[in-house]
């Protein structure tokens, strides 16, 4: 007996995403997520980039449960007191439909779940799914314990840290049964409450608009490689680090001493952030994973009876000057929609029926982002990014800058200098230049 | 500017490394929610016995709340503080660490996220 036409894991913005679409076409979803209330297992830095929400909700940008939107942007380097920060402010930015929101997951990710139940989905909260149900190597359904819901088609949004993709060996690596630490990042956030006045003025903002800046941070101890990031909110700053979970040193010492929480604070308390900090209230503490599989280490992403989207699927990126995972979500979510909308007139959810979803996904923006940054991770973990750049930087300029009564450096051979002098020779320097094609 | 500034600024300042240090980090997750479930049902379990013999402890380096501790010699774990982002569960390579989601509706409650 089948309960749905399909049956959703997760709501996060994947998943919801996928319900609203198949819901709109008449189709019967169950959409379930393990937290009670949808959302209150959805955490990330905050700011949703672009408008692939407005296929499935128009007027999105109207109705969602927004903070600000984004009018300035700010890039830092980060080393151990001094901060070289590069400040954009993009006017058009102000038109609608706005570039990109700052948000907060738990009341965005319960709005993004009524909208797929007004469009006609069944949405169960509080049910922790722990296996597929597996048929003559065809999913049909889902198990949590002994209780089953079958369909024909499962769609896996179960996030960053996905158990059903590791128990049904999905994976890029068969056989798997952890994830790597080399694919994933982890990040860190603490909420702050502040008066939306003192926002305002702090960051010169008007009243609906917002500030998100990324910062490379060089003041982080034992070459642990962990960018920063500060958001604002309404009354309140989204605030925390993203840490790769492979440039931990591998010792006990280290491990002892080196906690991912220690490095929220040395974010926190470096002289250019702990400013924008005054008198702010901690109110809330989380983390999440995030993967950073890239072009060639995605897992699976269709098969017999099944779909893959959002984190679960691989598509978060980052490149150091962005770090985006909420409108790939969106996407997939609504391409696997379509994909399975065109299976249901064949009537058949075989692999090959359902592997519309990879053509659509390959001629999507997703994928050629993916594809043309594949070797990113060259440049986002090299460890000169993080352990010489921004202190060479820093230096460079305060140098320049700085009145001591003895004649001035140029600029470009002075910022070199200190290159050389953080231990950067030429060659590196050049292999390095190299590799920012990679950008 | 002499050098000698130029080095110096390279270190963090002293005072703010042992303020971190001496950080507790059970002040701060203070003010996250939880609806915890019974240790019977605890989502990760954690074999103590094989973690004397681990070369890292990167579960205590990765977990953002502190739930590792390695104290006189042994691993001391408590789920009740898990945020469940499954960090430990990718850093231990040594089949310490049992992982699975804690039951629907049990474990971290975000009101903001």
């Amino acid at each position: 007996m089948q309960n749905a036409d399909v049956i959703i894991v997760g709501a996060g913005p994947a998943g919801s995403s996928a319900a609203i679409r198949l819901a709109q076409n008449g189709i019967n979803a169950i959409l379930i997520d393990r937290g009670m209330p949808v959302g209150s297992k959805n955490l990330s830095g905050g700011v949703l980039w672009g408008n692939d929400l407005a296929e499935i909700i128009p007027n999105w940008q109207e109705e969602a449960p927004l903070e600000r939107y984004i009018i300035n942007k700010k890039v830092g380097f980060l080393s151990h007191e001094d901060a070289t920060v590069i400040d954009m402010h993009f006017d058009e930015w102000n038109n609608f439909p706005n570039a990109g929101w700052s948000l907060l997951r738990a009341p965005f990710d319960e709005w993004l779940a009524f909208k797929a139940q007004e469009a006609g989905a069944s949405v169960l909260s509080g049910i922790n799914i722990t296996e597929l149900i597996e048929e003559d190597g065809k999913i049909v359904g889902v198990k949590q314990g002994n209780e089953e819901l079958r369909a024909p088609v499962v769609i896996i949004a179960e996030g960053a840290n996905s158990r059903l993709m590791l128990k049904h060996d999905l994976t890029y690596d068969p056989g798997k049964t952890r994830y790597d630490h080399s694919d994933y990042m982890i990040g860190l956030k603490e909420v702050f409450e502040l008066d939306s006045q003192i926002i305002e003025e702090r960051f010169m903002l008007d009243e609906k608009q917002g500030m998100a800046g990324e910062f490379i941070l060089g003041n982080i101890p034992d070459g642990i490689k962990s960018g920063g990031y500060f958001y604002t909110n309404k009354n309140t700053l989204s605030v925390g680090v993203v840490i790769h979970l492979d440039s931990f040193p591998q010792n006990q010492e280290s491990s002892n001493q080196n906690q991912s929480y220690k490095i929220v604070e040395y974010f926190k308390k470096h002289p250019y952030i702990a400013r924008l900090l005054k008198d702010a209230k901690p109110i809330e503490y989380g983390a999440k994973l995030i993967p950073e599989y890239g072009y060639n280490k995605f897992p699976k992403h269709y098969g017999n009876g099944f779909l893959v989207i959002g984190d679960a699927a691989g598509f978060t990126f980052s490149n150091g000057l962005v770090i985006q995972g909420i409108n790939y979500a969106i996407k997939s979510g609504i391409l696997a929609a379509d994909a399975f909308l065109e299976a249901k007139i064949r009537n058949e959810f075989t692999a090959s029926s359902l592997s519309n979803y990879q053509s659509k996904l390959t001629k999507s923006y997703i994928y050629k982002d993916f594809k043309k940054f594949r070797n990113v991770k060259k440049i986002t973990k090299n460890p000169n990014l993080f352990h010489l750049y921004p202190s060479a930087i820093n230096n460079g300029f305060k140098e320049v800058l700085t009145e001591t009564g003895e004649p001035k450096g140029n600029l470009l051979p002075t910022i070199l200098k200190n290159f050389r002098k953080s231990g950067a020779n030429l060659i590196s320097l050049a292999k390095d230049a190299l590799n920012f094609r990679n950008l | 500017m002499s050098t000698a500034t130029i080095e110096k600024s390279n270190f963090i300042k002293k005072s703010i490394k042992e303020t971190i240090e001496k950080m507790d980090i059970k002040n701060k997750i203070g003010v996250t929610q939880w609806d915890t479930d019974s240790h019977e049902n605890a989502h990760i379990t954690v074999d103590p016995s094989i973690c004397n013999d681990c070369p890292h402890h990167l579960c205590i380096a990765g977990c953002p709340t502190q739930c590792f501790k390695f104290y006189d010699g042994n691993m001391v774990f408590q789920y009740e503080d898990c945020v469940e982002c499954g960090t430990c569960d990718i850093m231990c390579d040594q089949g310490s660490v049992s992982w699975t989601n804690p039951r629907g509706t049990y474990g971290v409650k975000y009101v903001q996220g």
